[in-house]
This record gives C-alpha cells, structure tokens and sequence, in this order.
C-alpha cells in the first residue's frame, strides 16, 4: 500500500504546485464573490440568487479543474515518460492507476473545500441561516466530481487530453438531461426501447448530484436520498476505475 | 534457463501495426543470454531495436513472438522489477520534486522503512555526488545532474541488474568521467549491467560482450578479443559490420 500512496501523494504534489490550479481557485473564489453582486441586482431574489449561483460556480470550477487536471496528470507521465520510472519498479498497472487517482481526489477535495468553505462564509458574513441542505449540496458536488474524475482518468488511459475533455465533456452535458433521455426512450417502439434504456443505465446519472432547485428553496434531501446517492457515485466510480485499470494494463509504453 | 544467465531471450520479435495496418518488425527473433555479473552492451544505429529490447526486458513491452526471462521470470512479474534498476534515455523526471523528494519517492515505490530510505537516499546523493542540489528542484537541474539523479534512482533498491540507455550521451566531459566513474564502480560490485549506447570509447573501456544490432536483427555478439581484429576501434568493427550487412541486403 506504501507505494500506491507514495504515487497519490506525488499526484498531489504535482497538481498542488501547479500554479495554473491555483490561479483557477482564485478565479472561481472571485466568481462566487461575485454572485453577491448579481444578488443585489435582483430585488427580492438575492439570496436565492447568491445560494444558487455560488453553488453553480463551485460545481463548474470543480468540473473544470477535474477534466483539466485529470485529463493532463496521464498525458504527462506518457508524454514525459516518467511513467517508465514507476513502471519498472515493482508497482502494478492497477496500484499506479489507483495512485494517480486518490492524489487526484486529494487535490479535488481540498479544492473543493476551499470553494465551498469560501461560499459558506460569504452566506455568512451576510447572515444568511447555514441550513443542512448547503452542506449535503456541496457533498452532492463532491460525489460527481468523483465520479467525473474517474471518467476522465478511462479516457485518459487510450485517447489524447483533448479528446478525453471533449468525451467527458459531452457525457456531462448528456449526464445533466438523462432524464429527458428518459422521457423519449418510453416514447420509442418495443425493441429500441430495451436498448435505449441499457443505455440509460450505463450513463453517467448526473441528476442525481443536482439538488441546487431544493437547497435554494431552503430543502433538504432525505437521508435514505443522500445514502443512495452515494452509493452510487462510489459503485459506478468503481467500476470506471476497474473499466481504466482493465485498459491500462494492455497497454505498451 | 542457463544457471548463471541474468537476461535470456529466444527468437524474440515485436511487430507494430503502421496507421495503415501494415506490420512494421522492429525487433526480429533475438536470441540472447546475458549472464551475471557481466556488462553487456548493445550497439546500433537509431531504430535498430535497441530501446525496443531493453523495453521487452522491463515488461513495458510485451513480444509479439518469442520469449524473454530476466532473472529466471516474466519480466511482467513485480518480484522481478524489484532485483532490477533501470536509467532511461534523456531521463526527464518529476521536475516539481527536489533530487532528494524524488529519490524518497522511488524508494516508497520499493515500501522501504523510513530508516532504510534515509539512509539509501543519503548514501546515493553521496555516490552521485549530489548531496549539495539534492534540496533543489529538479527543473533547476542540469542534463549531467539529472543524468545522475538518473543513476541514482535506478540504484535506489540496490538491484542485481541494472539497464542502462544511452547513459553518457550529451553530457560534458566532466559529467562523461562522473557517470563513467559510477558505471565502473557498478561493476566492481559486481553488478550486471545491460547498457545500450552510440558512444563507442565508453562501449569498448566498459563493456565484456557486445551485441551489434540493425534493422532489429543482432549480426554479432562476443567479447571484444573474440570480435575485434589486432588493433581494431571498436568504431571500426562497427562500421564495417553494418555496411557489410546492408550490401548484403543490396548486392547491387
């Protein structure tokens, strides 16, 4: 196990010292600043306004960081072919894979707990009431960010950065209206329909993640929601990492 | 497998599929055996398949045909990577890490104690006389220091068998004498030492046997008495034997 975190904190390291990350955080710092002032535009809506663009602003910036870096951090290895230094020591495709993956995370989360620690404390300062569901929205933004980063990680073991984004990219947007997916595929003829809907299930729900409509409003999801939900973003994260560890290992550097 | 062969390797090919499918043999049915305590050096001219064999012998390729053993097993197998060290062309490391945060690193790889690394590390920016940059970046590092930052991490698990690409070139002289000293003092351990190279003088002062492949066939392999005429450069026997081989595949 040593050595799996020995590659997740070299993961971190590396993304952690890259001061293009850092210049990102800031930027999406300044966004959610910013939505104080968006809110005073709109009378009588502004808090609602604040709550939900910050919230949106934290989940862009995150999925921004997550395609960006992650797209990059395997690249990298390959491009600079350090990845023959790890790999011929006696470390697995899978463990590498896995390394490259929780330091990834690491980063994420300490990202991500800035931007939402940030967003908290603005509601705050202007005496808006910390309510539970906020804090289950920014954990609902941290399971798809898991899940987006072990999507991102499968695509980056066969195809370019600049695919990768794009793939997960579009997958995102389609993850963010599958249930509209939903809606067409009871529409189709017997036959497709079964075939669309396997489809329905293998894509990534992103749906499930977004709760901003009913913490805005001052809701909170049931605790049995918030126990499936991550079940989910763990179980399927699981099986893209097992789908990217299956790949990597054919692969021939 | 022979009692005392480090490295053996039978009719082993890889063959790459080109964009338009066609096959493109850059390794052809090598045989092999390199045997402890020995410094073999593989010579040829770019694209003979040399990087290609040293690739195959750490598992990051795999043969298309043909069959390798280093140190008895699969090289896929991580018991055997962890008996070996391996120095790549133009190393190119995590340039955010200090020499030292880097060497730390590679010797977690191995899940080394805390007590073992320290003194490991410490004892190798002794050997590669690095102790002074070992705090500074290594995108700070000159192609000599990383050459033996290079030299350093592939010595981190005090291997039985150390590959070696290409490790003296486009380095100073005084960074040619520095990695040549540690190469000797290698050897003197008694380690076995698998290096491909262009540069010729270090080949011949270093090396046991040689091997001379081209167009990823191996022509010929001996020691140097067996190989070379009285008072003949190893440059020489070099030349001579790829022109040989390519007018025999060009009478004309």
């Amino acid at each position: 196990m040593r050595s799996l975190f020995a590659i997740a904190r070299n993961t971190w390291l590396e993304t952690i010292r890259d001061r293009i990350l850092n210049t990102i955080v800031l930027f999406a710092l300044v966004m959610i600043a910013a939505s104080l002032l968006l809110g005073q535009l709109s009378a009588g809506q502004d808090i609602k306004i604040i709550k939900d663009l910050g919230l949106a602003a934290i989940n862009f910036f995150g999925v921004v960081i997550a395609v960006f870096v992650g797209t990059n951090l395997l690249y990298r290895e390959l491009d600079k072919r350090t990845v023959f230094v790890v790999l011929t020591k006696p470390v697995s495709r899978w463990r590498f894979l896995g390394g490259k993956l929780l330091g990834l995370l690491a980063t994420l989360t300490v990202l991500s707990g800035a931007m939402g620690g940030g967003y908290l404390l603005l509601l705050a300062s202007i005496g808006v009431k910390l309510h539970s569901g906020l804090y289950i929205a920014l954990g609902f933004a941290w399971f798809e960010l898991l899940v987006l980063t072990t999507l991102t990680l499968l695509f980056a073991t066969f195809t370019t950065p600049v695919l990768s984004a794009v793939y997960v990219l579009a997958l995102y947007f389609i993850g963010h209206n599958l249930n509209t997916f939903r809606h067409l595929v009871e529409q189709t003829i017997p036959g497709i329909k079964e075939a669309l809907l396997a489809l329905f299930y293998v894509l990534p729900n992103l749906t499930l993640f977004d709760i901003k409509n009913q913490v805005v409003y001052g809701f909170s999801p049931a605790p049995v929601q918030i126990f499936w939900v991550g079940v989910y973003a763990v179980l399927y994260s699981l099986a893209l990492y097992a789908l990217a560890a299956a790949v990597f290992a054919r692969r021939e550097f | 497998m022979s009692n005392d062969a480090v490295i053996e390797c039978s009719a082993l090919t890889k063959t790459y599929k080109t964009f338009w499918g066609r096959p493109s043999t850059s390794l052809d049915g090598l045989d092999l055996v390199v045997r402890a305590g020995e410094t073999f050096g593989l010579l040829g001219p770019n694209g003979a398949g040399k990087t290609t064999s040293q690739k195959l012998f750490l598992g990051l390729l795999r043969p298309s045909a043909g069959s390798v053993r280093v140190l008895g097993q699969s090289p896929d197998e991580p018991a055997v990577r962890s008996r070996v060290g391996f120095l790549p062309e133009n190393p190119y490391f995590y340039t955010y890490l200090t020499g030292r945060e880097f060497l730390e690193f590679c010797a977690d790889l191995f899940s080394m104690s805390a007590r073992v690394k320290q003194e490991r590390v410490t004892s190798l920016l002794r050997l590669v006389r690095m102790e002074e940059s070992a705090n500074l970046q290594m995108r700070r590092y000159s192609k000599g220091m990383l050459q033996r930052i290079g030299i350093a991490q592939a010595l981190i698990n005090d291997p039985e068998l150390v590959f070696l690409d290409e490790p003296t070139s486009g380095l100073d002289p005084l960074g040619h004498k520095q990695i040549t000293d540690i190469i000797l003092e290698l050897k003197a351990q008694g380690k076995t030492l698998f290096f491909n190279s262009h540069v010729m003088n270090d080949v011949q002062a270093l090396c046991d046997r040689i091997g001379i492949l081209h167009r990823g066939r191996l022509l010929v392999c001996g020691s140097l008495s067996e190989l070379l005429m009285p008072g003949e450069s190893l440059e020489a026997f070099f030349v001579r034997t790829i022109e040989r081989a390519e007018l025999s595949r060009n009478p004309g």
